[in-house]
């Protein structure tokens, strides 16, 4: 062997030898793509911090729209019917100053968040907040995110009905389940409860709910006494309805339903009702002797044939598990004046 | 034969440290590893798919690069998915091999915009903008595995200042435990080989040394007998019993096998030297 070949022999044998010993080393590949594990149950997207920021940005814009008599603050925080009833309370007042009082309106101060663990969309959130004037019953304000690029908006707020105890619900933690309209398993489907409450509200619960689904509430109370007391008002002195009958009939806005479960397998339910009442004259005519709201608005203080008002009204029902034994319960409603007319 | 097998531990012992030494420094694995894509128009967000960022472990970091003001979002890959639907964008979906991101262009055609991104209700968390936007791997981690916040892997978004069209380059890195054992046992057996062949060469030597003392002390010894001797000769009137002592003293040089002695010592002849010394304290 001749000595250039003992040395590329010596060359090859320690290249070798160093690819052996690198070889040696621990090399890894790349892990394969893991998509993470699977939850039994989803958990709600909506944190806190983010409940917190979207009440301060809808406080604020209420505030401004309110200060400014203005809906164009509203947006993208309050839509739908909310502002369609404060662009109207915006123009009774730029009639009747005095019409201020109803600028009520909740603040950003988070009691009880819910929030929903739904995937798709929409989704739903219902915050319990103070009310933005101290001592005043808190609201219940109703969020719907209609898609991914949406931001959550509030279609309306209800007052916390006093004296009526609420429900349990799950944490912001844990997040609860939204409830479809039609859903089964309750005392009432939610469709069917709201359409139940406004026949209730419209004529009367002994004679709309003979098998006594839905339990009494203050503003059911409140609206029943009102009506009564115009129709002594209106026929006073002659028998009852002969000058002018009094009426309101309620129906549910179909676009606005928002609905999750509760701890103990019910559900809350908010929805829109809209309220036509008319006063309908008989005989004669109905005059006021001053001006008040009704007649500023109408632009006449006669009434030869009938006075309409128009309102919305948010509600919150509570609906129990269908085994429960308990009663469809009114937690919160908050109504708006929205027209006046009159002949 | 001693000498040559001390000197050859030595080397070999010395070779095998300097494999070690080789074998934890030039040979030694990466500390970590990494993947990079860089993205020239990614279309409105760059998609950064839930577990991606695990391909190399739960360690490390994210990075986003741009010239525009990059914000980083994190969204469940759902509500992800959702919110790009129909419009362009890029995902990267996965690591094939260290160095590369794959990536897929979604909706390549779209022209749809999407304003203010970043203000979504969403979004989960959401970055301050930079041009060098990062996300720590561990971090992102625990907060998936949060036992108060449960929640599947996410999906990170990328978008650009004023939804602008995002390019930049995402680079992903993770530290590596890869290791190598055997510089361990180099360090070891050469450490072990090379202290042998120390202590065979200290041996050798010192006996060497010992030998040449030897000599010298035998040396001596003789310098001191024959320088008595002489004194003796000269001084006394008694005469040698020994034939071969007279002979000798009476030839002339006398002092002749000592300059041999001495010659032979200086010339290192050990062995051959032995017998003429014998012979001398003979």
């Amino acid at each position: 062997m001749s000595h250039l070949t003992r040395r590329g022999l010596l060359g090859l044998t320690a290249l070798t030898m160093t690819g052996l010993i690198a070889g040696c080393a621990e090399e890894t590949s790349p892990l394969p793509l893991d998509k993470g594990p699977q939850l039994a149950s989803p958990t709600p997207v909506l944190r806190e911090e983010t409940m917190t920021s979207i009440l301060e940005e809808f406080a604020a814009a209420l505030e401004q729209a309110d200060k400014e008599r203005s809906s164009k603050p509203l947006a993208p925080r309050i839509s739908g019917s909310a502002k369609d009833f404060r662009e109207a309370t915006y123009d009774i007042i730029s009639k009747v100053k005095e019409h201020e009082s109803a600028l009520q309106r909740p603040s950003a101060n988070l009691v009880v968040p819910i929030v929903s663990t739904a995937e798709g969309f929409p989704r739903y959130a219902l915050a319990l907040v103070k009310d933005s004037k101290k001592d005043g019953l808190p609201f219940f304000v109703g969020f719907e995110q209609k898609d991914a690029r949406s931001q959550y908006t509030s279609w309306g707020w209800a007052r916390q009905a006093a004296g009526i105890e609420m429900p349990s619900v799950a944490g912001i933690e844990t997040g609860t389940t939204q409830v479809t309209p039609e859903e089964e398993g309750f005392v009432l489907t939610p469709k069917d409860a709201l359409a139940k409450y406004a026949e209730i509200l419209s004529f009367g619960h002994d004679r709309m709910d003979p098998d006594d689904h839905v339990a009494e509430d203050p503003f059911q109370q409140s609206v029943h006494k009102e009506i009564q007391g115009e129709r002594k008002q209106m026929n006073e002195g002659v028998s009852y309805g002969e000058v002018a009958s009094v009426a309101e009939k309620y129906t549910v806005k179909e676009d606005d339903f928002l609905a999750m479960r509760t701890a103990e397998g019910g559900a809350v339910v908010m929805g829109t009702l809209l309220s036509t009442r008319r006063i309908t004259i008989k005989s004669g005519s109905i005059s006021y002797t001053d001006d008040n709201l009704f007649t500023t608005l109408a632009g006449t203080k006669e009434f030869k044939k009938e006075l309409v008002r128009e309102y919305g009204t948010t509600v919150l029902l509570h609906i129990p598990a269908k085994d429960s034994g308990a009663k469809v319960q009114p937690i919160g409603a908050f109504k708006v004046i929205t027209k006046v007319s009159g002949r | 034969m001693r000498k040559i097998l001390g000197g050859l531990l030595l080397v070999l012992g010395l070779i095998a440290l300097a494999l070690g030494w080789a074998g934890t420094t030039v040979w030694a694995p990466s500390t970590e590893h990494t993947a990079t894509v860089t993205l020239d128009d990614a279309g409105v967000a760059v998609l950064l798919e839930p577990g991606v960022m695990y391909a190399g472990g739960h360690e490390g970091e994210v990075r986003f690069t741009s010239s525009e003001e990059i914000t980083l979002i994190t969204a469940p890959a759902g509500d992800a998915a959702a919110y790009l639907d129909g419009v362009k964008h890029t995902a990267l979906t996965g690591v094939p091999e260290w160095g590369t991101i794959s990536t897929e262009v979604r909706n390549e055609d779209s022209e749809e915009k999407v304003a203010n991104i970043a203000s979504s209700d969403l979004w989960q968390k959401v970055s301050e903008p930079n041009t060098n936007a990062a996300i720590s791997i561990a971090e992102f981690s625990r907060e998936e595995s949060s036992p108060t916040s449960q929640q599947p892997y996410r999906a990170v978004i990328a978008v650009a200042d004023g939804d602008k069209p995002v390019s930049g380059t995402v680079s992903m890195s993770w530290p590596t435990d890869a290791r190598i054992v055997w510089p361990a046992y180099a360090y070891a057996a050469g450490a072990v080989l090379a202290i042998i062949g120390l202590v065979i060469l200290l041996l050798v030597w010192t006996s060497s040394r010992s030998l040449k003392e030897e000599m010298h002390e035998a040396i001596e010894d003789d310098d001191a007998e024959l320088e008595s001797e002489t004194s003796e000769t000269s001084g006394s009137a008694e005469p040698h019993e020994d034939a071969e002592h007279q002979a000798s003293d009476e030839s002339a040089p006398a002092a002749r096998p000592h300059g041999r002695r001495r010659a032979a010592v200086d010339g290192a002849e050990t062995t051959s030297m032995t017998k003429p010394i014998e012979e001398t304290e003979r």
